[in-house]
């Protein structure tokens, strides 16, 4: 009985310990980044990291383009279509401005457009980190001088943040553009009647809201996809597993950070 | 006495728990061409990667390293990040697997040392640059843009390393075990190019090999790793009549682990 209870708290003990000691060196990771985020205008290689920069901005956002639109201008479309009927039956239909904003702007387009990029680049990005690590190409990158957190992640996390924030703009036009072409049919609403509603409900403060997700979502995803990705050794079977590890944790970041700075946001 | 180019000091180096290298000291001097040769996985890998500050090193490899090794008296464990980075500008390393960045073509491979680090206020072109080291490691041109190393066999991967390695002229040139697996004829085309008129000028030239015999009468000095520890074998006249075992198997052209 003493040998089990003492088996089970050590197997507590270790996996905190394993906890904290992953915590510490993603804690660890992220300072190295800062520090290179920092120097990175001034630092020798600025032209060919900001080249990687926008090569992870045209696939980030400009190649998810085309499925970002279909998905918002659904998402838009969905949403009316479903908040319809309720203010057609209490008679409520200038509502439609201030439930688009507040699904739509504040909480929808940043989570999903979150989505796309978990899925599109953050996949994509921690296993290539990991296949260069596998490979030798992070090895010979610092041999030759090249700061790794310099030329790979500060990039990623810049070109990942500038896409975020675009595509949030865009996914909120693109799906307030499909509300609007449910309410012009089913309301026969004019589009400047649909403007005026969308306008009177937006805020400066739902804007904030909506962009500060984006850039805090961008930094999130770029960290938790570099950070797993470098986190292989050898194999190719670890490619896939810091994939999901990246993944999982990106997605966990953003609903939890999602869930927060809308609480605080209604708590102001 | 000169200050030798590279030291180590009494240097032991394990990997979880394994001893690749036990109490190792040896001085490389000014202009040398030095040839540390040895089984595969003897961990002969380990010297230029030492010069270089173990680059890529991860907590999770478990490598303990004692003693010092020393980079014209300084030492590179003393040395920051930012410092240990300009250090090894000053280097040039062919990695056994290449090390090329799948993603860009042969000419944006090569030109990547000299794209990242500029020219230091030098107006040397990068191009051009480029172009007269592919001649040098006898890339064809119709090889050079947009093609990319996994279109490569073996031989051309190689020459392309050896390119990226040379594209900054180098004070230390060191090539880790890159020519294992290739022809003789390959072999010794490489060794021509890797101790000729393009290193000519490098301080340091230092080859790690599993082969010693195509590297006879090209470099000055031999050394043997061997359970640990780094036997000096002397120059070309002294390994073509040395007795150890591995080193006569070496020169009938056998490969035989130790």
């Amino acid at each position: 009985m003493t040998a089990w209870i003492v088996r089970f708290f050590s197997s507590i003990g270790l996996r905190c310990t394993s906890a904290l000691t992953r915590a510490w060196a993603f804690f660890v990771f992220t300072v190295e980044v800062a520090i290179a985020l920092g120097q990175f205008l001034g630092r020798q290689g600025f032209v060919a990291s900001f080249r990687v920069s926008m090569q992870q901005v045209y696939f980030t956002g400009l190649e998810a383009m085309p499925f970002l639109s279909l998905l918002s201008l659904l998402i838009g479309f969905t949403v009316i279509v479903q908040s319809l009927p309720q203010l057609q039956g209490v008679g409520a239909h200038a509502l439609i401005g201030q439930i688009l904003v507040i699904s739509i702007v504040r909480e929808l387009g940043p989570l999903i457009t979150a989505m796309v990029v978990i899925t599109r680049s953050g996949t994509a990005m921690a296993a290539q980190m990991a296949t260069n690590r596998i490979t030798g190409e992070v090895e010979a990158l610092e041999g030759m001088g090249i700061s790794i957190f310099h030329y790979l992640v500060v990039p990623r996390l810049l070109g990942c943040v500038i896409s975020l924030f675009c595509m949030i703009i865009y996914f909120d036009a693109i799906a307030l553009i499909g509300g609007f072409l449910v309410a012009s049919t089913r309301l026969t609403m004019p589009f400047s009647l649909y403007v005026d509603y969308i306008f009177q409900s937006l805020s400066t403060l739902d804007l904030y809201l909506s962009l500060t997700k984006g850039v805090l979502f961008g930094v999130g995803i770029a960290l938790f996809s570099c950070y797993h990705g470098l986190r292989a050794r050898r194999a190719a079977f670890e490619v896939p597993m810091v994939a999901r590890s990246g993944v999982i944790q990106s997605m966990f970041f953003v609903f939890v950070s999602s869930a927060l700075i809308s609480a605080l946001f209604y708590w102001i | 006495m000169m200050t030798p180019i590279v030291e180590l000091k009494d240097v032991v180096l394990e990997v979880e728990g394994k001893r690749y290298l036990d109490g190792v000291s040896c001085a490389f001097r000014q202009g040398e061409t030095v040839v540390i040769g040895g089984a595969p996985g003897c961990g002969k890998s380990f010297f230029p990667r030492l010069l270089l500050g173990m680059p890529g090193l991860q907590e999770a490899d478990r490598l303990r390293v004692w003693g010092d090794v020393l980079i014209e008296g300084i030492s590179v464990f003393s040395m920051g990040r930012e410092a240990l980075l300009r250090q090894r500008r000053e280097m040039g390393m062919v990695m056994a697997n290449g090390g090329l960045v799948d993603n860009m073509d042969v000419e944006r491979n090569v030109s990547l040392p000299l794209a990242y680090h500029g020219n230091n206020g030098g107006d040397l072109n990068i191009e051009s640059r480029c172009a007269e080291v592919l001649d040098a490691v006898g890339i064809p041109e119709r090889q050079r843009k947009g093609i990319r190393p996994v279109s490569l066999n073996r031989e051309e991967r190689v020459r392309v390393a050896i390119g990226r390695a040379l594209v900054t002229n180098p004070r230390i040139f060191m090539v880790d075990d890159a020519l294992v697996g290739l022809d003789q004829v390959a072999t010794y085309q490489l060794v021509s190019i890797l101790c000729g008129a393009q290193t000519e000028d490098a301080d340091l030239r230092l080859f790690t090999a599993s082969r010693l015999a195509p590297f006879l009468w090209k470099a000055d000095h031999f050394f043997l790793l061997v359970e640990g520890k780094l036997i000096y074998l002397g120059g070309s006249e002294e390994v073509v009549e040395h007795a150890h075992p591995w080193v006569k198997k070496d020169r009938e052209g056998i490969k035989l682990p130790i």
